[in-house]
């Protein structure tokens, strides 16, 4: 639909204008993919580090700093703050402004932001491997980072709400609804979650149900609306189809909108809060599948017969393996919320899995889809190298999948039924994780080696060392002359 | 779609969740009535109590919040059944040790499931995520059981489990545990006089003690304090056997 003829404007004028926005928000982009990159990196570390310990922790030494309870919330925060908003960031703004046809008139005010969030990221990851942490999962950064974070956000924000208000082109494109979505969503649940957890003085039960809360709407209402967004871009966009049924994809949007802020706090079933909020909540987690289903089908049938194009393109791979990512994420969470699985898998690496499938099997892989077509347009250089891609979306897929068979299925099962055994000691329900933490341990590093390799290519495409070429990087063949880009060779673009 | 209605139902469809589940919840439960310990004909008019938190013990939970006990422990004794239609029964109460002491001397069978008013003058229910250690909602009666079998303080017991989970010497744990060490906790002093019986028994370079610092004095007044089985009104016992007992 992005290919939809433009009746208006000559298609020169089209390319130029396409340049001119790329051109206009190069810095901040990169500057987020890289940064983000460098923290998703620092966190696989960290992850590392947590699962070594898990099941041995006397590996490295006895020192507090790397202790498990620390290491491992910073880990996470890492990848949420660090990695995950700042990708979010760098794909919604370019999107934002190529899809409403403007360009940024405010690249610098979003790079010092940007500076800014990577301090409060950097700030808040010490305070927590210094024991100053919060203590709230996923929420552990020191009480004083939130403000400054929500601040920063505004800034960061806010331009892409003013492109999308002054858009050149009317038609609103299915992206544009998610990322519009997103972009009003993440400050509202910010703001209220840390509202309810740091300012209010409530019962400390309304407290931590706040915190479930918000980790489940910060997943489906940020995280799942961005990655989103980007695949109802780039499936369209690569394989120069119209997106099957926009109509599908729009009622998607509004059951999100509807199902997901109900949803996060199944998790506390058998706590002391009022019944009806785990169980609404579990309700609305299962129904969250309806809109996912809705969206995939729509992908997919957009997709239908491309099989060699997703083959070939880097981006177009990662993002089918994303979406695909996606429905898991929606489906094993379904399953998690009916309350006979809560009831054996409630104290598990089961929750811990689900997050890790939707942060790193949706959102991570609709991700570096992104990436791996919009650095080439804003760097003005190609890919260096479809090897490393490969590598980086091989061992991404196996590190996904072994941690969703090892942790988030098998593991955390074969946990919840030996803690249940209550005539066993404790000890032999540990025993049973032990295993599972091990594999854990594998898949870290399965994903630390894989986003190396990214991290090293973002790096060099971010000094300008691309491959100077019209052609773009596939991975399966060289370009025929015939296709579409033309006889390979080099271009002059300084 | 017009951008009215777009604003309307964005903030009708997280309006609604944030009124019903946030807001009016956390309203209610800040503000509960006080509770009586029963109805006018069982006689216990007066009203349940539940002495909140202070001191050394907030500064404990704050200890126990920023060192990541929480990733895990829980502290939540869920009840058997889940959901009226659930099959699986869930076990926290018929463990011996986890919802109060079995067979107290003078209590007898003290266990239960965890209430609302367990938290009170905490920050933040910790509740926890996943049980790679034990849940502690009564580990104040483990410790102490524990520490007097060895004929030790039940804080000593919890200093030497911090300085090292997988210690042999005073044989606090019967096999092996991925606790982490918290040497962080500890500090090497000069011994000069006669010592203090907070001093680790360890061997130890000459003329030097290690001690417990801060951190570890209220962590562990704040892990003693958990004790999570005191009677509960007749209204909130869910005790299928509460006739029986009085």
């Amino acid at each position: 639909m992005e290919s939809a003829p433009d009746s208006h404007i000559p298609s020169a004028e089209h390319g130029k204008q396409r340049a001119l926005i790329d051109h206009s928000l190069r810095h901040p982009v990169m500057f987020f993919f890289t940064s983000g990159a460098a923290w998703l990196a620092v966190s696989l570390v960290l992850a590392m580090i947590a699962t070594m310990k898990a099941h041995s922790p006397d590996f490295l030494g006895n020192c507090s700093a790397l202790n498990y309870g620390r290491v491992f919330p910073a880990h996470l925060n890492t990848l949420i703050y660090g990695w995950g908003l700042q990708a979010a960031f760098g794909v919604a703004i370019w999107l934002m402004a190529r899809l409403s046809r403007q360009e940024s008139r405010s690249s610098v005010a979003i790079l010092v932001a940007g500076h800014v969030w990577n301090v409060l990221v950097a700030l808040g990851t010490i305070c927590i491997l210094a024991g100053k942490g919060s203590g709230i999962y996923w929420m552990d950064f020191p009480e004083f980072i939130w403000a400054p974070m929500l601040a920063t956000y505004a800034a960061i924000a806010i331009w892409s709400m003013i492109h999308f208000r002054v858009r050149r082109w009317q038609h609103i494109y299915v992206s544009q609804w998610f990322l519009l979505g997103a972009i009003i969503w993440f400050p509202w649940v910010f703001l209220a979650a840390n509202l309810f957890v740091h300012v209010f003085d409530i019962h400390p039960l309304m407290v931590t149900a706040s915190a479930a809360w918000f980790r489940s709407a910060l997943m489906l209402l940020f995280f799942v609306p961005i990655g989103v967004a980007a695949a109802f871009y780039l499936v369209p966009k690569i394989t120069g189809r119209a997106v099957y049924n926009y109509s599908l994809s729009q009622v998607a949007f509004w059951l999100l909108a509807g199902l997901a802020p109900w949803a996060g706090m199944q998790v506390l079933m058998g706590a002391p809060i009022p019944t009806f909020m785990p169980f609404t909540s579990a309700a609305a987690t299962i129904a969250v599948v309806i809109p996912v289903l809705a969206l995939t089908v729509s992908l997919f049938k957009t997709l239908k017969g491309k099989a060699q194009t997703v083959a070939h393109s880097p981006s177009l791979r990662f993002t089918v393996a994303g979406v695909i990512g996606l429905l898991s994420y929606a489906i094993f969470g379904a399953f998690l919320a009916r309350p006979d699985m809560i009831a054996i898998t409630q104290f598990t690496s089961a929750g811990y899995g689900l997050d890790i499938v939707g942060l790193y099997g949706f959102f991570s892989l609709t991700m570096f889809g992104a990436i791996y077509f919009i650095v080439p347009r804003i760097t003005r250089r190609e890919w260096i190298s479809r090897r490393m891609i490969r590598w980086h979306f091989w061992l991404s897929i196996y590190g996904v999948l072994t941690l969703l068979g090892c942790i988030a299925l098998f593991g955390s099962i074969s946990q919840g039924v030996a803690q249940q055994d209550w005539e066993q000691p404790w000890y032999s329900a540990f025993m049973a994780t032990r295993p599972f933490l091990i594999a854990t341990s594998i898949v870290w590093g399965f994903m630390l080696l894989s986003n190396v390799f990214f991290l090293f290519h973002l790096t060099l495409m971010w000094l300008r060392l691309g491959r100077r070429s019209n052609h773009p990087t596939l991975l399966t063949h060289d370009h025929s002359a015939t296709g579409p880009h033309g006889r390979e060779g080099l271009i002059d673009n300084n | 779609m017009k951008l009215k209605y777009f604003i309307i139902l964005m903030l009708t469809s997280f309006g609604l969740p944030f009124i019903f589940m946030l807001l009016v919840p956390a309203i209610k439960m800040t503000d509960a009535a006080p509770l009586p310990m029963g109805d006018k004909d069982s006689g216990k008019s007066e009203v349940y109590f539940n002495p909140v938190n202070a001191g050394l013990i907030s500064q404990g939970a704050e200890v126990y919040a920023s060192n990541g006990c929480y990733n895990c422990h829980t502290q939540l004794i869920r009840p058997t059944s889940l959901s009226a239609s659930s099959s699986v029964v869930v076990t926290d109460l018929w463990r011996p040790d986890f919802a109060g002491v079995m067979d107290d001397e003078k209590r007898g069978d003290t266990r239960r499931e965890t209430t609302a008013w367990d938290y009170q003058g905490e920050k933040f229910a910790q509740i926890g995520t996943n049980r790679i250690g034990q849940d502690l909602s009564n580990v104040g009666h483990r410790i102490n059981a524990k520490a007097k079998a060895l004929g030790i303080s039940p804080e000593m017991y919890l200093y030497l489990h911090f300085y090292n989970p997988r210690n042999t010497v005073t044989k606090t744990h019967e096999k092996w545990s991925n606790c982490p060490s918290q040497l962080g906790f500890f500090e090497q002093v000069k011994n000069s006089g006669q010592g203090t019986d907070i001093a680790l028994p360890l061997e130890n370079k000459p003329g030097y003690m290690v001690i417990p610092n801060d951190q570890a004095v209220a962590l562990t007044s704040y892990l003693l304090s958990l004790k999570r089985d005191q009677p509960v009104p007749d209204s909130i016992n869910y005790n299928p056997n509460k006739d029986e007992e009085e």
